[in-house]
């Protein structure tokens, strides 16, 4: 069993969450969040973000609005959809949940 | 000294030395390859040049001229490789995906578990079958109707190796049902139209700025590059007909001596010509043999136009063409040597009588039919004349057809 496998599937819904959880400012384009995840530590290099947005956009959690850039061409602003805001509040509580449990088990030994 | 080239990514103009392309594009490439097997490939791909094109148009405003190998490297280690944006990978949306995309499941040789080209474990593990069926049914068919002998060396060829776990693992992929198949053919269709929609556009679009004089000389280079490639294309599609026709008229010749000759009807009765050899089996290896003699190079050039034509990244495995072609000319050399006293000249001779005997029939018939005209007073001799010289006729142009 490798530590990576099990490292990038710990992260892997966590990444999910934090993405949604950002889009959940208002309109974010994805540099942005690639800002914020690379600070955070979730993500090394900025290809794991795009499958995952398309991802969540195709599963209609995210939408996206094509805007217009004073540095360049348009670009993509990410933001939640109803069906995303719902899941992400759910997977909130979840996370809550889930984090509370691992501390507890942990402080255990 | 290196070239500056302008290319066109993610629709927007970019200035790039040549080797810093080159590595750009090796480096996308590799990307589509990945992404071609899941559903969002294209967008996530789009998305990836739009990203790279934004941090390249970061560094122009900088001050830099062009984007040079630098930009490039650090540009990829930023985005990271194609297994780095695997992070949603996991048995659940693998076998997701592969359900809901059809050509997420591909054909490959097995070569691991081969006896020739491991063409039959390849289509064994696509379609689901145990492998030794598919070969006991591949060598029954070859032993019966030949045909599967072509089939089998142009997998060989065309067909990629499964190297890597991915391969194995789409090798097998999910259940193919004909609806798949159907879609996956579509897709592939789709897909070429796409192709040939962007190669003209992009043609269209480097012949407009040049004709605007507003560019610099490099994008003027790089259109009539353009140009030329598209010409070269155009001539490859020429020869590809030709080369298809070719290969069709050999197939229909080689296929029908094979079975026995054509039927064909000069004037009134139906003949059969005869085939070259006398046994029906030596006869249909020795077609057989030509014929893959003849469509092995033909289809393998045809395969190379048709991937120059659509900028495929796909390699042809020149070795098993070789090796495939060797095999035959050593079956064609055996059967002709084997054959040598066995040819059917007899049957040449009495088809050759026949249609003598036909086509002066017919043609007599005709000669005849037009109303002699005299040309002598004495009616009697004039008609004599006539009847006479339309033997010799017939005979002159029998002489001649033959």
């Amino acid at each position: 069993m490798k530590i990576e496998n099990t490292q990038s599937q710990m992260r892997k819904g966590v990444l999910e969450y934090c993405i949604l959880t950002l889009a959940s400012t208002g309109e974010v384009y994805a540099s942005d969040i690639i800002t914020h995840l690379k600070e955070a530590k979730l993500i090394v290099v900025e290809g794991t973000l795009y499958p995952l947005l398309t991802r969540l956009k195709n599963a209609g959690l995210l939408k996206y609005e094509w805007k217009e850039s004073d540095q360049g061409p348009p670009r993509k602003y990410y933001s939640l959809t109803e069906e995303g805001t719902k899941f992400n509040s759910q997977l909130a509580d979840t996370w809550t949940e889930l984090s509370n449990s691992v501390n507890q088990l942990t402080q255990l030994k | 000294m290196n070239k500056i080239i302008q290319i066109n990514l993610a629709g927007q103009a970019v200035s790039i030395d040549e080797k810093a392309y080159q590595s750009l594009s090796h480096y996308l490439q590799t990307l589509e390859n990945h992404f071609s097997t899941t559903i969002d490939g294209r967008e996530i791909l789009t998305d990836i040049e739009a990203r790279i094109a934004e941090l390249f148009f970061g560094k122009i405003r900088k001050g830099n001229a062009f984007i040079n190998e630098s930009d490039v490297a650090e540009a990829i280690q930023l985005m990271g490789t194609a297994e780095d944006m695997d992070i949603d990978e996991d048995p659940d949306t693998q076998h997701h995906q592969q359900a809901a995309n059809p050509s997420s499941k591909k054909l490959y040789r097995d070569t691991d578990d081969r006896v020739l080209g491991g063409v039959c474990s390849g289509l064994g593990a696509y379609f689901g079958m145990d492998t030794s069926v598919v070969r006991i049914l591949a060598v029954l068919l070859i032993l019966f109707t030949g045909i599967p002998l072509i089939a089998y060396f142009v997998l060989w060829a065309i067909l990629p190796e499964a190297t890597t776990p991915e391969d194995r693992s789409r090798m097998k992929g999910g259940n193919t049902t004909i609806n798949d198949i159907v879609n996956s053919v579509r897709q592939e269709a789709t897909d070429v139209a796409r192709n040939v929609k962007n190669e003209a556009t992009n043609v269209a679009d480097n012949l407009k700025k040049k004709s605007n004089f507003s560019n610099s000389a490099k994008s003027v280079t790089s259109g009539i590059q353009q140009i030329v490639t598209f010409l070269a294309k155009i001539f490859g599609a020429g020869v590809l007909i030709f080369l298809v026709t070719t290969g069709i008229a050999f197939t229909v010749f080689l296929l029908a001596n094979a079975t026995g000759g054509f039927h064909f009807n000069p004037g009134n009765g139906d003949i059969l010509t005869p085939s070259i050899l006398k046994s029906p089996t030596l006869n249909w290896l020795f077609s057989l043999s030509l014929l893959s003699l003849i469509l092995i190079p033909i289809g393998t050039i045809c395969y190379a136009i048709i991937l120059f034509l659509f900028n495929s990244a796909l390699h042809i495995n020149v070795k098993a063409v070789f090796l495939s072609w060797l095999i035959c000319l050593a079956m064609f050399i055996g059967i002709s040597i084997y054959s040598a006293g066995n040819v059917n000249i007899n049957s040449f001779r009495q088809f050759g009588e026949t249609l003598k005997e036909r086509s002066s029939y017919d043609i007599d018939i005709k000669i005849k039919e037009i109303p002699p005209i005299p040309l002598t007073p004495d009616a009697d001799t004039a008609l004599k004349d006539t009847e006479e010289r339309s033997i010799t006729d017939t005979l002159l142009i029998t002489t001649e057809l033959l």
